[in-house]
């Protein structure tokens, strides 16, 4: 399978001269094989692969969400595969316990926040609510998502191709103390607890011997806080190690973090040494085959 | 309002922190016009800044009014870009409360 980053920054889109190699635009990744297209996340790199789609006369589209903040669905609206007639774009996303995903995407283009309905699109829309341990499989594809560490229905997703794996874990606090989530945060401090222990295992499931993780590395050890649902880099390798991943791509950057930054994080762990996994920091545009 | 801040004949500077319609994409080619959805500073001498729009410059523009580099910073003094801390779908909505503070 062919992995290509066309977004790699969280929470919001940043256009910065300090930003220009790995990249501003907010979560989006393409998986092809054969002629199956898988697409991770919704964030405005979203907007250059809608194009390139289009031109590539792709019809079929499986879209993964990890979750719906902004960051992962705000660029959605301007898919450009959106008012190709013909095209059909299926969606993937953990289901919520209040509503549908449907619901939750036709208030994302509602009035007075955007001019063009959902419903108005060209392409057909087909809305699959997962739940939270679930496999399904699309074309070559076996895919497995699990709920993750993270406030909202957040999911992780593993998918497998012809023998090789690729995980992609954004958005979790893999071992931080704190339990996040809607509906999952009632009973005692003891449930709660397990909960938590629970959410850490899903995250070494997906990632378990893994060709190539995408981890959450939001923050720093030293800019940490357990109140985000976010991991640091020493997460990441840490869950590397325990679930014996070939290579880890640091993701989800911090909004600030220039290129500089980036280069010295991994040039740091990479001089450190003693890690297990191969690891790099996710830039937009970047190809890796597994 | 703050409009009544600003007295007749006041010489007013107008900052652009977000100049791109619709969505901003960042890419290598638009780093000279950029590509933050609209936001505009307007100062004048005695007068708070008048923020118009408030979309993806207002990060910036956060920044820059906890920094002051306008002479009447209105944040910490001790604020660096880091301190901004952005969360997702938050992020706008909390640079808008620093710039009142």
């Amino acid at each position: 399978m062919n992995v290509t980053f066309w977004g790699v920054r969280g929470s919001y889109p940043v256009s910065s001269p300090h930003c220009t190699r790995y990249g501003g635009n907010t979560p989006c990744i393409e998986v092809t094989a054969q002629d199956t297209c898988i697409i991770i996340d919704a964030g405005t790199g979203i907007c250059p692969l809608g194009h390139h789609l289009v031109e590539r006369g792709v019809s079929d589209i499986h879209l993964l969400i990890i979750h719906t903040h902004w960051d992962h669905i705000q660029g959605f609206p301007h898919f450009a595969p959106l008012e190709k007639s013909g095209t059909r774009i299926h969606r993937y996303s953990l289901a919520h316990a209040d509503r549908s995903l449907r619901q939750i995407m036709q208030q994302q283009q509602q009035t007075p926040f955007f001019p063009t309905p959902l419903d108005e699109s060209r392409a057909e829309l087909v809305f699959h609510d997962l739940d939270e341990c679930e496999r399904w499989q699309l074309g070559p594809f076996d895919l497995l998502c699990k709920r993750l560490n993270h406030p909202s229905y957040t999911g992780g997703f593993r998918i497998e191709c012809n023998g090789k794996i690729f995980a992609y874990i954004s958005d979790t606090d893999l071992y931080g103390p704190r339990l996040h989530g809607e509906g999952i945060n009632e009973g005692t401090d003891t449930e709660r607890e397990a909960r938590r222990i629970d959410l850490q295992k899903s995250a070494g499931d997906l990632a378990h011997r893994a060709d190539l993780m995408v981890c959450d590395t939001f923050f720093l050890p030293d800019e940490y806080k357990e109140d985000w649902g976010h991991s640091r880099t020493i997460d990441a390798l840490q869950l590397g190690r325990e679930a014996e991943v070939q290579s880890i791509a640091f993701f989800h950057h911090e909004p600030h973090r220039s290129d500089a930054q980036l280069d010295e994080i991994v040039a740091h762990y990479r001089a450190e040494g003693g890690h297990s996994s191969d690891l790099f920091a996710a830039a937009e545009g970047a190809k890796r085959e597994l | 309002m703050q409009k009544e801040n600003f007295k007749k004949g006041a010489i007013v500077k107008v900052k652009l922190w977000g100049a791109r319609g619709t969505i901003a994409i960042p890419r290598p080619e638009t780093h000279r016009y950029g590509v933050n959805t609209p936001c505009v500073q307007v100062d004048a001498a005695d007068a708070e800044p008048l923020i118009l729009d408030e979309v993806m410059g207002l990060h910036w523009l956060g920044d820059a009014l906890g920094k002051g580099i306008f002479g009447k910073g209105q944040g910490s003094p001790a604020h660096q870009p880091h301190a901004l801390e952005p969360y997702p779908g938050h992020s706008f909505l909390y640079a808008h409360a620093r710039a009142r503070q």
